[in-house]
């Protein structure tokens, strides 16, 4: 489970299929293959730096509200030069909406440790989509860098 | 998608028909919802490069309500979201819509061109200490911190006067402004319709160059590449050898942001407030003439002058740097703007249509304007000369100063912005390194600094299609016409 380019779909930006077990894993996949684009050694985000932020999001389609969780976190990165990552994620449903809650850590960024690749502008609706499968769940989103 | 050549109106192709050497068509009839057919300006050799999605997505701008005459895809086109890059749409106000997707998410992402009275003989020795004051001084890459941090009072007159902004707080020289797109600030920027997230997106990146497809370059304007001398020198080239200096960026964070905001807002109107439906996601729109219609459109104007602070900002840096290692002051150097240009805009211009001048709100995602001779909002210098286009190519290719064409009112006065992109950069991160590319490039006399060697490799020249073809078809077709191409000496990369 995790994530992998997807060629076809755009040649000046980046996107990505993401596969996990349940949603959390979906989610979490998404969020590696976002911080894939911005550093080329995201392990480099170490515990001792770690700072949190907590964020909740509703929305009645899972593709839309993986595009609310990575839109978060290219917020973070740009607002308050923070790279997040999911430390842990709550998902619920209640009248047919899918509901969020996610607490964040990471570190501010810093370019002696982090190997900066690109910046993300944003998650784009172009092929957003996202559908339960026999294994879990799959996803695929492109992101404007 | 291939083609036949031959001049008759015929079907060549289910979809295309050719209308001219450099001018295709697909007619309305072709997908249900068209409201007007397509055009194609390009070759038959660019054509065959284009990927079968932008063609696809430009059929799908036709269905926008409002669109006048024609959904226009530039020879530079290739696919994006919701509308291509290199897309343009000219929309009726009074009943039609305003779409984000036609505008783009890097709201006046556009190319700056300044004149130096420097030579080659005087950058030559000094190249390298240049470009590395510049990569120091103006910032670049993921998590670059701003120029300046501005205030929320400051950041909302920022967003209504743009680079008027940067002047009056001593960034520049009040004669820049004249020859900035819309004099550097737009009007109707209201700093009520942008959302606390793109502020505070914003706030910290004012006068960062971003990364991806941005630079700034010192360009060489030799003699054998200079194609109409005098417009050349009524723009600012005037000696053999001379040195210029491009910028290519936007209105970052803030822009991404605002552009975000208003998909999301538009997709939640769209159907239940307006009735209104496309085939795509991206392409949602709200009526122009609409509450919904009407934020956008204001947040969108702030994003706009917000890019042209950004551009004029680094344009400060630029003057301190060339000074500090030059000794002379930036009079002493001849530094002057030729223009500064946008591409990822939706402007209300007056057009004639069928004979009619209508006033009409003109979607440019990824086009540059190219406004003629004698056309309102022209600097009073180039007047009676027409308005500097500028199309950027690759770090290794160069790029063109040009002319508006003399039949660019097909277009909405409306050109190429850049080479367009042949590669992925997961396919060109495969075939280049990011090191070697810097290494073999000094060789050629291309000397790059960059905040990320694999964003380099990215970006190589071979990842683009041929900046000279994309002119060459825009030219053949009367949009704009070369004055000179300007050739990489040194390069900042993000």
């Amino acid at each position: 489970m995790g994530f992998e380019i997807q060629e076809g779909i755009t040649r000046a930006d980046v996107a990505f299929r993401i596969t996990g077990e349940d949603l959390s894993g979906l989610f979490l996949s998404g969020s590696r293959a976002l911080l894939s684009v911005l550093l080329e050694n995201p392990e480099s985000i170490v515990a001792s730096h770690m700072e949190k932020r907590k964020a909740a999001f509703e929305n009645t389609e899972i593709d839309l509200l993986l595009f609310d969780f990575l839109q978060e976190i290219i917020f973070y990165k740009d607002a308050e030069s923070l790279i997040l990552r999911p430390l842990s994620m709550n998902f619920s449903n209640e009248n047919n909406k899918y509901k969020l809650k996610c607490v964040f850590n990471g570190e501010k960024i810093d370019s002696t440790r982090h190997k900066l690749n690109l910046d993300v502008k944003a998650v784009t609706m172009h092929n957003l989509s996202a559908k339960k499968t026999e294994c879990g769940w799959t996803a695929t989103f492109v992101l404007d860098v | 998608m291939s083609l036949q050549s031959g001049k008759d109106k015929q079907m060549k192709h289910d979809n295309i028909i050719q209308i001219s050497d450099s001018v295709y068509e697909i007619p309305k009839i072709f997908k249900k919802g068209m409201l007007v057919p397509a055009r194609i300006y390009a070759t038959s050799g660019i054509l065959s490069t284009m990927d079968d999605a932008a063609i696809d997505q430009i059929t799908n701008v036709a269905m926008l309500p409002g669109i006048q005459k024609y959904a226009i895809l530039l020879p530079d086109g290739h696919s994006g979201y919701g509308f291509p890059i290199g897309g343009v749409a000219a929309i009726d106000p009074d009943g039609g819509v305003i779409s984000p997707g036609g505008i783009g998410f890097d709201i006046n992402c556009g190319i700056r061109l300044i004149a130096t009275s420097l030579t080659l003989e005087d950058i030559k020795p000094k190249i390298k200490g240049l470009v590395d004051a510049l990569f120091s001084s103006v910032p670049s890459g993921v998590g670059a911190k701003g120029i300046i941090t501005l205030s929320d009072k400051k950041f909302d007159d920022a967003m209504i006067k743009g680079a008027e902004w940067a002047v009056e707080n001593g960034y520049g020289e009040k004669k820049d402004l004249e020859y900035i797109e819309e004099k550097g600030r737009v009007k109707d920027a209201r700093p009520r319709a942008v959302s606390a997230k793109a502020r505070d997106r914003g706030r910290n990146q004012v006068g960062t160059l971003g990364s991806g497809n941005h630079f700034l370059e010192i360009q060489l304007a030799k003699k054998e590449n200079i194609y109409d001398e005098k417009t050349a020198r009524d723009f600012g080239i005037s000696m053999d050898n001379q040195i210029m200096i491009m910028i290519h960026c936007g209105s970052r964070g803030f822009g991404h942001q605002v552009a975000t905001d208003y998909l999301q807002r538009f997709l939640s109107v769209m159907h239940t407030k307006y009735k209104l439906g496309v085939p795509d996601r991206e392409l949602a729109c709200a009526p122009f003439d609409s509450a919904d219609g009407k934020d956008y459109f204001h947040a969108m104007n702030c994003a706009i002058n917000i890019a042209f602070l950004n551009r004029q900002l680094i344009t400060h840096r630029i003057r301190e740097a060339l000074s500090d290692i030059f000794k002379k002051s930036p009079a002493e150097l001849g530094i002057r703007l030729v223009y500064d240009v946008c591409h990822n805009t939706a402007k209300l211009e007056k057009h004639i249509v069928d004979g009619a001048e209508k006033t009409l709100l003109v979607h440019r995602k990824g086009a540059t304007r190219a406004f003629v001779k004698g056309m309102d909002g022209l600097p009073s210098r180039y007047k009676g000369i027409g308005q500097p286009v500028i199309i950027g190519g690759s770090m290794e290719s160069g790029s063109y100063l040009l002319l508006g064409g003399t039949r660019a009112a097909e277009t909405f006065y409306s050109t190429a912005h850049g080479s367009g992109r042949m590669m992925s950069r997961h396919q060109a991160k495969k075939q280049f390194r990011g090191d070697i590319l810097q290494r073999q490039m000094e060789e050629r006399g291309i000397y790059v600094r960059t905040a990320s060697y694999s964003g380099l490799a990215e970006e190589a020249g071979a990842a683009y299609k041929n900046i000279d073809d994309v002119v060459a078809a825009a030219d053949l077709a009367g949009l704009s016409k070369p004055v000179a191409k300007l050739i990489p000496l040194g390069n900042i990369k993000g």
